[in-house]
């Protein structure tokens, strides 16, 4: 006899349970994770390099990079002194995303107690990491000037999950046609998260940016 | 291009929840998915199509409801 059994669970519950595995660990060890979620080349590596710099020595900075293929970016940052740990998708089938048990392996090769902030810069793309809590304590989106003033409106779902908002390559404005007030109107249709316009070319605009991350709660760590 | 991971995810889920409730072969899985939660739903309807399989799931079909917010909930399993 055919019946019906209402369940209502969550589809990434197993996700989401590696998810608080990570997030207890960074607890425990008193470091704000972000997750760092944008399209390829919205410059979210070089947003990390001058974070780093400018965080230093105040709070040390390491990274999770998440790319389909190649190391380039851990290398990169490693070379700016940043301890970096690249996930390679390709070797787990291509994902487009990082999942929290990525995350959770790659959080074993780096040494949180030297720590204070973890960026997880996520496979580039504006969509499918949207879907996947990492354990982070706070999500950043990351968009540039070359890009178009329109992103928000097209990818509400990414946006409107956000804690803070990025708009890099503010020196290729005189550029393009890209107006800052369009682009402001789109976001606050779908969140209240702080909008910071920056170049991580020149390095301005950064200081609010920095002054943000300094100024959130790290953990339980005494 | 995730709805694939996404899929996979729901059907463990929903086979665990099979094994729950004693069902040997479900013929319909519900499933509420958020216009904010990042899915898609005719991605997600393919996926689950091409990765449903055995004899509890393998003729499974998805019944989707659009909802509000980011929800992306297995809602209910219908079977014998």
């Amino acid at each position: 006899m055919t019946m019906r059994v209402e369940v209502v669970e969550r589809v990434l519950r197993a996700n989401d349970a590696l998810a608080e595995e990570v997030r207890a660990a960074l607890d425990a060890a008193g470091v704000l994770a972000l997750n760092l979620i944008g399209s390829p080349g919205s410059g979210k590596t070089a947003v990390l390099e001058r974070t780093a710099a400018l965080l230093r020595p105040r709070l040390r900075l390491g990274v999770i990079e998440g790319d389909i293929a190649t190391t380039r970016d851990a290398e990169r940052l490693a070379r700016c002194g940043v301890p970096a740990v690249q996930i390679e998708t390709r070797l787990v089938g291509n994902a487009c995303h990082l999942d929290a048990h990525l995350v959770r392996t790659a959080l074993t090769r780096l040494a949180l107690t030297d720590l204070d902030v973890l960026a997880i810069e996520n496979v580039g793309n504006l969509v499918c990491p949207a879907a996947y809590y990492l354990g982070e304590h706070l999500r950043v989106v990351v968009a540039s000037v070359p890009e178009g003033d329109d992103k928000p409106w097209k990818y509400p779902s990414t946006f409107a999950r956000a804690d803070a908002v990025i708009v890099n390559k503010i020196d290729l404005l005189p550029f393009t046609n890209f107006s800052m007030e369009t682009f402001a109107e789109g976001l606050r249709q779908v969140t209240q998260a702080p909008l910071f316009a920056l170049s991580a070319s020149t390095g301005d605009g950064l200081n609010p940016w920095i002054e943000w991350i300094a100024g959130q709660p790290r953990g339980h760590r005494s | 291009m995730h709805e694939l991971s996404i899929a996979d995810a729901l059907l463990n889920e929903a086979s665990v929840a099979a094994a729950n409730h004693g069902l040997r072969a479900v013929n319909r899985v519900g499933v509420r998915v958020g216009r904010l939660s990042g899915v898609a739903t005719h991605a997600l309807a393919m996926a689950f199509e091409i990765l449903r399989e055995g004899p509890v799931l393998g003729r499974a079909v998805l019944d989707i409801e659009d909802a509000d917010g980011a929800d992306l909930r297995l809602t209910w399993l219908e079977g014998e």
